[in-house]
């Protein structure tokens, strides 16, 4: 069975619901097993016998359920289950003349509905789809929104967990020091506890399956603060992260996948980075550390991380090292804004004491409540597509509601001569709601069919740093909703034809009746009013659309300052055990990269501690000769380590004297640094041959390269310095094992993979590679979330456009088949066809001109809105409120421009004739 | 369970998807979906029942008592996966062959006169 038939059949358990309980007990596994066996059938082999079939299934199951109510209801035993009535007998005999009860009552408007539906399959093929349209994106999105922002994260009270982060001058949000994590725990009286963790990679080193994962060194209260209990075993205590004892606790998939669910793995040692660990527990399923949901990481090893929190040090000048992350659990009563109004005083406090920071920073303490963290600017994209996908509905309501007033004229004799044979209001104005109703959960129906592929696609397209994009599926919730939905739109429908109908005076209808049905001014004005506020909510639509793509056409044609195009990376990291200073570390990537160097189809190779776009680089101090500083400045750069080959094998040229070369050696300690930090602290002097300090060594600088875009796409570009491996210090030596490959190819980079892998393998068995990407996935991923509300955004608004388009087809060609008589006569009395064209154009412009207008006035004050998710582009910009508008009243020209020649080309003496 | 006549009488004319399930019935033990694939044999594949009618029928038929389960494979079933099979009771058996009869009764009405018109 294909993926598809299992969810449809997955659907189909869920609505075996609908039957009575008893029979559902009784009977459900025997109807899904059933269902399966029919579905092998040959006549429901392809794509469109599979539809056939489960149309077939679902519609028999909701006519069995209806049935079998009816029947539990009391009222009749009699009627007949396949609704064909009787072998000999007239069919209804029995029924006839007996009072109606309820249940039976609501099958004899089903019946009559779908009878009345199916003497216009046309209308109801229309209805079905465009609802099937409108709910079924509404639905998708809806599965995403659910997965991603309304299911609760994964820890106790998560309302009441904050994230702690530092803010300066060139850092919008960065990491938290040891020091200033002890100042806050001791003082914050809003937080009740703070855990700190820093994330790391480990390797499982047994040599049968070396495997490199995600790890955290965390305090041993950080599962308490996030208010988790393990799922098996228990958290290392105090005096275990004070002595630093060799324990871990494992994560929930690599419990599953290294020792397959086995539950006396807890007491166990297991070889980490060469070291033997004692497995203290097991992480719950779906664990994830706060700062892993906007990417793809899951920590797998959380192991002991100890900070004093009794004897506090002075803070050093500026804070520290910042490289930690800190998580809060708030004190009864408080709120995140009093976190931070506290974290404000706490930091002032500082400041007028010791002076810690520098004024330049101006440096404060952050404070969100984790779950504003974690969704950033994704909550709001979401939103957005949410509402924008809730505006393609009811666009198609607006569509559907147009053709059912069309259509309840045509009817109106019909219904004037019911309510004259004494059928009452409620009566006519059940039937029509019925018919609305059965319209739309049939397009219901058929949506969620769309969404579940929908949600497929949806997954396919969206960033891998959404966060939670795991959670995302066709659920119980997600089917309530869509259900809720059709009714929802069935109502907005069906309401104004069915009042109508029911008002219907018969007099009035009859009357119409012999006038040819011209509708009334009333429902002219009404059809006019529907059609405009259409347009209006397409154009709202476009104009979030044309911003969103102005943006990612802008983000996609800022330059990296690197070329992307055929460059393999993977990255490595080296136990610290078996690679313990610069020197071994050096030896081995020397060894790694002569290899790849050698491999045929290889244009340059070397390596990067973090790679642009892909991992964020922080700063270091620095020193530049003949620079001074302003009082309390820090001279700073983004600190980067290579080797040879890496600047050529991103194309990362030089501006101003070279690159490394193998040449330079132990002698003397040379730097690249980038255009911006040469600009920033060189001015107008060459910096080539001058002096500069910073990663523990003075050396000289041998050349300017251009500036490469590093933590995204959008982000400043800041100074940067560029060290080679072999000449750092042994004290940044742990900086000197982690490090990405970088391969440039003159083929496709991914056909080289089984040779680097094999070279990884003959350098050191036991080190596992890590993420293998091309430079342009990791670019494209950098643009994904940008692309993806771009993409949704555009797809929606051509949906809407189309929508809008025939609605106002429709509405004025239905005008002109409806007028001929009256166009007859003026075109007779001598009217030119120029005039009559000029009338039906005008009926059409002055609708689209109105929702036009309209639209763009509430374009302009929502488009605020989405100022979070542009990018050098205004929420007001000129262009593309002046584009959509035109190319909303072109497209509406010709929409109109079609019924209007229809009109001219009436013949006067036959639409005379034809009454 | 003890049936008389009138029983009979009661539950006649007999639903089609009933009737054509008696008769698939008639040839012998058969789980659900054997029924279903009887019936659109047996109908040149006019009548189609999808899970939910069938097993509403089934579920009916044997209410009124056309119908037992049994829990034993037949011999002739080649896949022996634990499920529910269908007999005819012998009452059900009456009531096939009375509606047959008044079926037969009125069609053989009909065809003489058909044979009358077609004569004159």
């Amino acid at each position: 069975m294909s993926g598809f038939d299992d969810g449809a059949e997955g659907l189909y358990r869920r609505l075996c619901t609908l039957l009575p309980p008893d029979f559902r007990d009784e009977y459900a596994d025997r109807l899904v097993a059933t269902l399966r066996r029919q579905r092998r059938e040959a006549r429901y082999r392809g794509v469109g016998g599979g539809l056939r079939f489960w149309v077939e299934v679902y519609a028999d199951l909701a006519k069995t359920a209806m049935r079998l109510r009816a029947r539990s209801s009391g009222r009749s035993t009699s009627l007949p289950a396949t609704g064909d009535g009787r072998i000999g007998s007239d069919g209804h005999g029995r029924e006839r003349g007996r009072r109606r009860g309820g249940g039976e009552m609501m099958i004899h408007d089903v019946r009559m509905a779908l009878r009345s539906l199916a003497r216009s399959p046309g209308f109801t093929v229309v209805v079905v789809l465009t609802l099937a349209l409108g709910i079924g994106a509404n639905t998708a999105i809806f599965s995403v929104v659910n997965g991603v922002l309304l299911r609760p994260l994964p820890y106790g009270e998560h309302d009441r967990v904050v994230t702690v982060w530092s803010r300066w001058t060139d850092f919008p949000k960065t990491w938290v020091s040891t020091g200033e994590f002890v100042y806050y725990s001791r003082e914050a009286e809003t937080l009740s506890d703070l855990a700190l963790w820093s994330d790391l990679a480990v390797s499982f080193t047994d040599p049968e399956a070396p495997e490199r994962v995600a790890a955290s060194q965390a305090t041993p209260n950080l599962l308490d603060v996030l208010g988790v209990d393990p799922a098996l075993g228990r958290m290392y205590t105090r005096e275990e992260a004070r002595d630093d004892a060799p324990v871990v606790l494992l994560g929930h998939d690599v419990w599953l996948r290294r020792f397959g669910g086995d539950r006396s793995v807890v007491g166990r040692t297991v070889e980490i980075d060469r070291e033997s660990r004692e497995v203290l527990g097991v992480l719950p399923p779906g664990f994830r550390m706060p700062t892993d949901f906007g990417s793809s990481r899951t920590v797998q090893v959380l192991a002991p991380g100890y900070v004093d929190r009794e004897s506090p040090n002075p803070m050093p000048q500026g804070g520290g090292s910042h490289s930690y992350y800190v998580a809060g659990r708030l004190a009864d009563g408080a709120t995140v804004a009093d976190v931070q109004a506290e974290l404000d005083r706490l930091v002032e406090q500082l400041q007028r004491a010791e002076s810690v920071y520098p004024e330049s920073w101006s440096f404060r303490a952050l404070a969100f409540s984790v779950e504003d963290d974690i969704m950033g600017t994704t909550r709001t994209a979401l939103w957005v597509l949410l509402g924008a996908v809730g505006l393609v509905l009811l666009i198609a309501a607006g569509n559907v509601a147009n053709l059912y007033l069309a259509r309840s004229h045509a009817r109106g004799r019909e219904m004037a001569v019911r309510a004259a044979l004494g059928a009452g209001r409620g009566r006519i104005l059940r039937g029509v709601l019925t018919e609305s109703l059965l319209l739309s959960l049939a397009g219901g129906a058929l949506g969620v069919l769309g969404a579940w592929w929908g949600t497929r696609w949806l997954l396919a397209l969206s960033p891998d740093e959404l966060p939670r994009i795991e959670a995302v599926g066709v659920d119980a919730t997600v089917l309530a909703y869509a259900l809720a939905l059709s009714v929802l739109t069935a109502l907005l429908f069906g309401v104004v034809p069915a009042l109508r109908s029911a008002s219907g005076d018969v007099k009035e209808a009859m009357g119409e009746g012999s006038r040819g049905g011209t509708p009334s001014r009333r429902s002219n004005r009404f059809q006019g009013l529907l059609v405009a506020s259409q347009t209006g909510m397409a154009v709202i639509l476009l104009v979030g659309a044309g911003l969103m793509i102005r943006t990612f056409g802008g983000l996609t044609r800022i330059d990296p300052g690197f070329d992307p195009e055929n460059v393999l990376t993977v990255s490595i990291s080296l136990p610290s055990n078996a690679y313990p200073d610069v020197a071994s570390a050096t030896a081995y990537w020397d060894e790694l990269l002569a290899g790849v160097r050698a491999l045929p189809g290889v244009e340059a190779a070397g390596a990067a501690r973090v790679l642009p776009l892909a991992s964020e680089i922080g700063d270091s101090g620095a020193w530049v000769e003949g620079y001074e500083p302003a009082p309390r400045e820090h001279v700073r750069g983004d600190w980067q380590i290579v080797s040879e080959g890496y600047l050529e094998a991103l194309d990362i040229a030089p501006v101003r004297g070279r690159t490394f070369e193998p040449s330079d050696g132990a002698d003397a300690d040379v730097f690249v640094i980038n255009e911006t930090m040469a600009r920033q602290y060189w001015g107008e002097r060459d910096p080539v041959g001058t002096r500069m300090a910073a990663v523990g060594d003075t050396g000289i600088v041998i050349g300017v390269v251009g500036d490469v875009i590093h933590n995204g796409m959008t982000d400043e570009i800041k100074a940067k310095h560029y060290r080679l491996r072999r000449q750092v210090p042994d004290a940044w030596g742990w900086a000197t094992r982690t490090a990405s490959l970088v391969v440039e190819t003159t083929g496709d980079p991914e056909a080289l993979l089984p040779a680097v892998r094999a070279l990884v393998r003959e350098a050191d068995a036991t080190v596992p590679l890590g993420r293998v990407r091309t430079m342009e996935d990791i670019t494209s991923a950098a643009l994904a979330e940008s692309r993806f509300t771009a993409t949704l955004l555009s797809v929606f608004s051509a949906v809407a456009l189309i929508l809008a388009v025939v609605g106002i087809y429709g509405v004025l060609s239905y005008a002109v088949g409806q007028r001929t008589r009256e166009i007859g006569i003026r075109l007779a009395l001598g009217a030119e066809s120029g005039s009559v064209i000029g009338m039906v154009v005008r009926r059409g412009m002055v609708m689209a001109g109105a929702g036009v207008g309209a639209g763009v006035v509430v374009a302009l004050s929502l488009s605020g809105l989405l100022s979070g998710l542009l990018h050098e582009v205004e929420p007001q910009d000129p262009l593309t409120l002046t584009a959509v508008p035109l190319l909303f009243l072109a497209v509406a020209l010709m929409a109109s421009g079609l019924p209007a020649l229809r009109a001219a080309r009436v013949d006067a003496a036959e639409a005379l004739r034809a009454e | 369970m003890r049936h008389c006549h009138e029983d009979v009488l009661d539950l006649l004319p007999l639903p089609r998807a009933t009737f054509h399930a008696l008769v698939a019935l008639d040839e012998g033990v058969a789980h659900g979906y054997g029924v279903k694939r009887r019936v659109e044999e047996l109908s040149d594949g006019l009548v189609r029942m999808a899970p939910g009618t069938l097993y509403e029928t089934l579920h009916r038929m044997r209410e009124q008592g056309l119908v037992e389960e049994v829990q034993e494979t037949p011999p002739s079933e080649d896949d022996h996966a634990q499920r529910s099979y269908y007999r005819l009771t012998p009452f059900g058996r009456r009531v096939l062959a009375t509606e047959v009869q008044r079926i037969g009764g009125m069609i053989d009405g009909v065809r003489a006169r058909l044979r009358e018109a077609g004569g004159a």
